[in-house]
């Protein structure tokens, strides 16, 4: 078994296993939860380590190593699993925020252990699934697979307020938004077994991504059936991102979770529509991408203004975070309606970033709400005289979450822009560095609201984090944030190889819609960053090369 | 053909002569020994299983003078059929104890009404199919009633007597019409006639079939023909609701498969019934899903479970292509554990609290967390929801649905019912989970059945794994039906 497959079959294995070990020992499901979630994150190094040594080059060979097994053969199903530079940013994430999110969990959850790791770990291969298959059945089939154990850890294990109504919203939504995208899959799928019947009369269907990427670069999808099926893709994925107004499952979904639930949720969860969106629909529907992504950039703005002014009037500090989380995601919408390898690069990485750190907001947040089971911001204060390491961790995710240099969301933030100004979003770009604005208000008011002013005396019996077991989660996290924060050239070149062959369609696309007579292909920004090492190729006819060396990929 | 053929119908004959032995042996049995009747209907469950194995049976062909047919389908169902009755004489073992009276009849009705579903599963002209339709429909109307003093036990026996009545007329009317129009009931001739070149789809022919679709629609409970289902589902004993929700269900649903089989071949007439059945299965799918959402009663919740997921089989029978046969054969077998999962949860339950409130089942997972985590797999199964086996089975009927443009709304509204279904099937599953218990009952269920219990669990999960292994049966004995390979 390849390494890829074995993140999804390590924690779902260790969730069988849990099932037969007696809940009275609880030592041995945690342990065995962390130690799953350990052997993920070497994989996810690993593959960093490859793609950083490697570059594409390897992450293509080794892709190109794995088998397509056939799965249901008469449908066209098959367990094909691959990894480019975006899915090592977001494997990486993760793994990180899976053994950091168990690593709390593991003192955090003292109620239904067993129950709570088994679903936990059934969420993680979930999310993991997404992350590498390669077939777009096994995309939706891992997508609900996390969906569901959601529903449970925010019911069972949630604050017991909200936790009934956050958890039903979240699973519905979730799921009709994956039922949104299922139609356009089903047309992809139905389309281009028409395609494969063109050269094999009895060729069987296919969910492929290969198969439906190779039937849409032939320019066998007609214009209005790539815009009709990216409107169902867009729409579905993006319920999942959240983009406004279908984000309202999210800041109380925030708010109920358990903290490692939140950490989960708002660190990978919410990655997997934008990711899903670049993946899927970017290469089969360039037309219809190039066609709406103008009113993206629009929906973004309405994510990073609205969920911003909505943040600052938040009194309950999860959902302080909860609201920030979906106006940050505006940013990465931003990015991938930029459609330069700068503007989508910088979402991933900004994906990435913003992962570790809500992952480490949220933890941070649960760590003192399971002292003070009290969330609101007048009742709290001063915290930091009784929790100054946890005061500390937090003052370092916020300077993060505002954008302050030498973090990674600076870095990322600061190249979503710079695509989007490139790509003629000159407004929206001017909007968004407003919007870091906001963001730096109603975080620094939280956090100088939970943390700083006088020392109030009912918090005085607060624990801090303490010992090596408690704190070194937390750590990590801000160092993984310092590091790609400081050096984030690596990540950055990883992340532009895997991006470059996604947008290259949708900017040739971009050409066509806006030149048609001429036929001239407006290609900026295709090649920017990348030296001129990658074949950029330049007319919609010039694609023999790019569809050759993918069947040789295979 | 026109050979007698007994051998291929050993697996049916076995029923009858179970049925009759248990009946006999039940005669000489004294009061307090008749629990031996149980471990013998056990047995004859697991011999009509294998008795499917037969070379010579598992070989299909004709009888009776080609009244009779068994193929892939016919096989595959009366396998289902036979794991439908071990499962319900394994969970009612303890209900029929308890019986003062008429235990050996019990299982003598169950298992003649199994007879009648192995005869369903391989009819092969209009005669027999309405006398297996009758045996089968017979045996419950005994069954349903079976709490003689119980008035909603009665009262629900005497509700499926009367719409069952109507729904059997209806049917009779419907083949009378294709005799009328075609001059024949014998399916062989039929499936040659449709796609002669000189065929012609006659008013009257297009009639027939949409009358003999309602009446098996009695059995399938597709909308209009759905109005006893909740009502009978409460009133009857609890393991009897388990036997009809899945066997009686697909008994008709074989039924239907076969009808379309014979006629579907034409694409003239397929072209009739594929917005009349798209039709019924929207409304179907609408009718069950909403009307679940307000039930208090788990057994009620269950029939208007089951009249939604009667929607989506009619999906995959309205599109009349090989994925949608693939995908109701794969559905049905999985509904049959997922289903029988549930209920056997259920009757568990309920022999602790005795009754069947939505609200015995707050806070389970607190006092038997095994038993909720079955229950919550059969649930999510039933929601459709992936790894479960259920999934793949929905997944295949809403995506050969979705093959045809024209039944694109179709396929639309079934998702929609996929969430509205997810809504209270999690609704049960948040009483179990979240809630605090609110009644003291400790509900266990015996090691026989925590063990079958265990067991479709199991294959549920391997069924969303690797769904490969039931769509390695299903999609043959589906590409041997002779629809189209493809969408039309």
């Amino acid at each position: 078994m390849d390494l890829l497959t074995l993140l999804v079959v390590v924690p779902l294995l260790a969730a069988g296993v849990l099932v037969f070990v007696p809940a009275k020992a609880e030592k041995a499901i945690r342990w065995t939860a962390i130690g799953a979630a350990t052997i993920t994150l070497g994989i996810g190094i690993w593959f960093f380590h490859l793609a950083l040594t490697g570059g594409e080059a390897a992450l293509t060979e080794y892709t190109a190593s794995l088998p397509r097994i056939p799965w249901v053969q008469s449908v066209g199903i098959t367990w094909a699993v691959g990894i480019d530079g975006m899915s090592v940013a977001m494997i990486l994430l993760n793994s990180l925020v899976l053994f950091t999110a168990c690593m709390v969990s593991a003192h955090a959850i003292q109620d239904r252990v067993k129950e709570y790791f088994i679903l936990f770990l059934a969420l993680g291969a979930g999310v993991y699934g997404v992350f590498i298959v390669k077939d777009m059945f096994f995309m939706y089939f891992a997508f609900e697979l996390a969906v569901v154990p959601m529903y449970l850890l925010i019911g069972c294990w949630g604050s017991p307020k909200d936790r009934e109504y956050a958890a039903m919203k979240l699973t519905l939504f979730l799921t009709a938004g994956a039922l949104v995208a299922l139609v356009g899959i089903l047309l992809l799928y139905f389309k281009t077994w028409d395609f494969l019947r063109l050269t094999d009369p009895n060729a069987m269907p296919s969910f492929h991504l290969d198969d439906v990427i190779a039937a849409a670069d032939s320019g066998y999808f007609s214009s209005a059936f790539q815009k009709k099926t990216f409107v169902f893709l867009f729409l579905g994925f993006g319920a999942i991102i959240p983009m406004w107004p279908l984000h309202t499952w999210s800041p109380i979904g925030h708010a109920a979770a358990p903290a490692a639930g939140s950490m989960m949720h708002a660190g990978v969860l919410m990655k997997l529509g934008s990711y899903a969106i670049l993946r899927v629909a970017f290469p089969a529907c360039p037309e219809g991408a190039a066609y709406w992504l103008p009113w993206v950039a629009t929906i973004a703005m309405a994510n990073i203004v609205y969920g911003g002014y909505v943040a600052m009037a938040q009194k309950d500090v999860k959902f302080v975070i909860g609201f920030s989380s979906s106006s940050h995601m505006g940013y990465t919408l931003l990015g991938i309606a930029s459609v330069t390898v700068m503007g989508v690069s910088g979402a991933v990485f900004l994906m990435f970033a913003h992962g570790v750190m809500t992952a480490l907001t949220f933890g941070l947040i649960g760590f003192f709400y399971d002292q003070t089971h009290d969330r609101y911001i007048p009742n709290l204060g001063g915290l930091a005289h009784q929790m100054p390491f946890v005061g500390t961790c937090f003052a370092l995710a916020t300077m993060a979450s505002a954008g302050v240099p030498g973090f990674a969301n600076f870095a990322s933030e600061l190249m979503v822009m710079l695509g989007a100004w490139e790509a003629g979003y000159k407004v929206q770009a001017v909007i968004a560095i407003f919007g870091v604005v906001i963001t730096a208000v109603y975080l620094l008011r939280a956090l100088a609201d939970v943390f700083f002013r006088a020392r109030k005396e009912r918090w005085d019996k607060l624990k801090d984090a303490r010992g090596p077991f408690q704190r070194s989660p937390f750590i990590l996290l801000i160092v993984v944030l310092l590091a790609f924060g400081m050096y984030p050239k690596p990540m950055i070149d990883i992340i532009k190889a895997g991006v470059e062959p996604i947008v290259r369609p949708v900017r040739r696309a971009q050409g066509h819609v806006v030149d048609r007579d001429t036929g001239a292909v407006d290609m900026r920004g295709v090649d920017s960053g990348l030296d001129g090492e990658i074949d950029t190729g330049n007319a919609p006819s010039e694609r023999g090369p790019r569809q050759q060396r993918r069947r040789e990929g295979r | 053909m026109d050979k007698l053929n007994l051998i291929l119908l050993v697996p049916e004959l076995l029923a009858v002569a179970a049925g009759i032995g248990v009946m006999l042996w039940d005669l000489w049995l004294p009061r307090e020994k008749k629990i031996a009747l149980s471990t013998a209907s056990m047995v004859a469950a697991v011999v009509l299983f294998l008795s499917t194995f037969i070379p010579a049976v598992a070989e299909g062909g004709h009888a009776m003078g080609g009244t009779f047919l068994v193929d892939g389908m016919a096989l595959l169902m009366k396998r289902a059929f036979a794991v439908t009755a071990l499962f319900v004489f394994l969970i009612s073992r303890e209900y029929v104890e308890d019986l003062e009276r008429g235990q050996g009849e019990f299982y003598t009705l169950c298992l003649l009404a199994l007879s009648g579903m192995f005869l369903c599963a391989s009819v092969n002209d209009f005669m027999s199919l309405f006398v297996a339709l009758e045996v089968v429909t017979v045996s419950f109307f005994v069954l349903v009633a079976f709490k003689r003093r119980s008035t909603k036990s009665v009262e629900a026996g005497l509700k499926l007597l009367v719409i069952g009545s109507v729904s059997a007329a209806l049917l009779l009317y419907g083949i009378a019409f294709v005799y009328g129009a075609t001059g024949t009931v014998f399916f062989d001739e039929l499936r040659a006639d449709v796609v002669a070149p000189d065929f012609i789809v006659s008013t009257e022919l297009v009639i027939g079939l949409f009358l003999i679709f309602l009446g098996l629609g009695f059995k399938t409970s597709a909308v209009p023909m759905h109005v006893w289902v909740p009502d009978v589902y409460e009133g009857a004993p609890t393991p009897v609701t388990a036997f009809m929700s899945v066997g009686s269900k697909l008994a008709g649903f074989v039924l239907m498969l076969r009808v379309l089989e014979v006629f579907g071949r034409s694409a003239a007439i397929a072209a009739e019934l594929t917005p009349f059945l798209a039709l019924i299965g929207a409304l179907t799918l609408f009718y069950g899903n909403l009307g679940a959402i307000p039930q208090t009663n788990i057994k009620r919740l269950m029939g208007y479970s089951s009249i939604g997921q009667c929607g989506y089989i009619l999906l995959g029978i309205a599109a009349a292509w090989t994925m949608g046969m693939s995908g109701a054969l794969f559905y049905m077998v999985s509904y049959v554990f997922t289903n029988m999962l549930v209920f056997g949860v259920i009757v568990y339950v309920a022999r602790a609290t005795k009754s069947h409130d939505l609200d015995d089942y707050s806070g389970l997972a607190r006092s038997n967390p095994m038993l909720c985590a079955a229950m919550t797999i059969g649930l999510l199964s039933l929601a459709g929801v992936p790894p479960l086996m259920g999934f793949v089975g929905k997944l295949l009927l809403l995506g050969s649905a979705f093959g045809s443009p024209e039944l694109h709304w179709l396929v639309y509204v079934g998702l929609i019912n996929v969430v509205i279904a997810m809504y209270y099937y999690l609704c049960v599953i948040k009483r179990m989970w979240i809630h605090d218990a609110r009644s003291p009952a400790k509900p266990v269920a015996p090691m026989r059945v925590k063990i079958a219990l265990g067991i479709s669990v199991l294959i549920l999960l391997a069924g969303g794994f690797a769904p490969q292994i039931l769509e390695g049966l299903t999609a043959p004995a589906a590409a041997e039906l002779g629809l189209p390979s493809r969408p039309r």
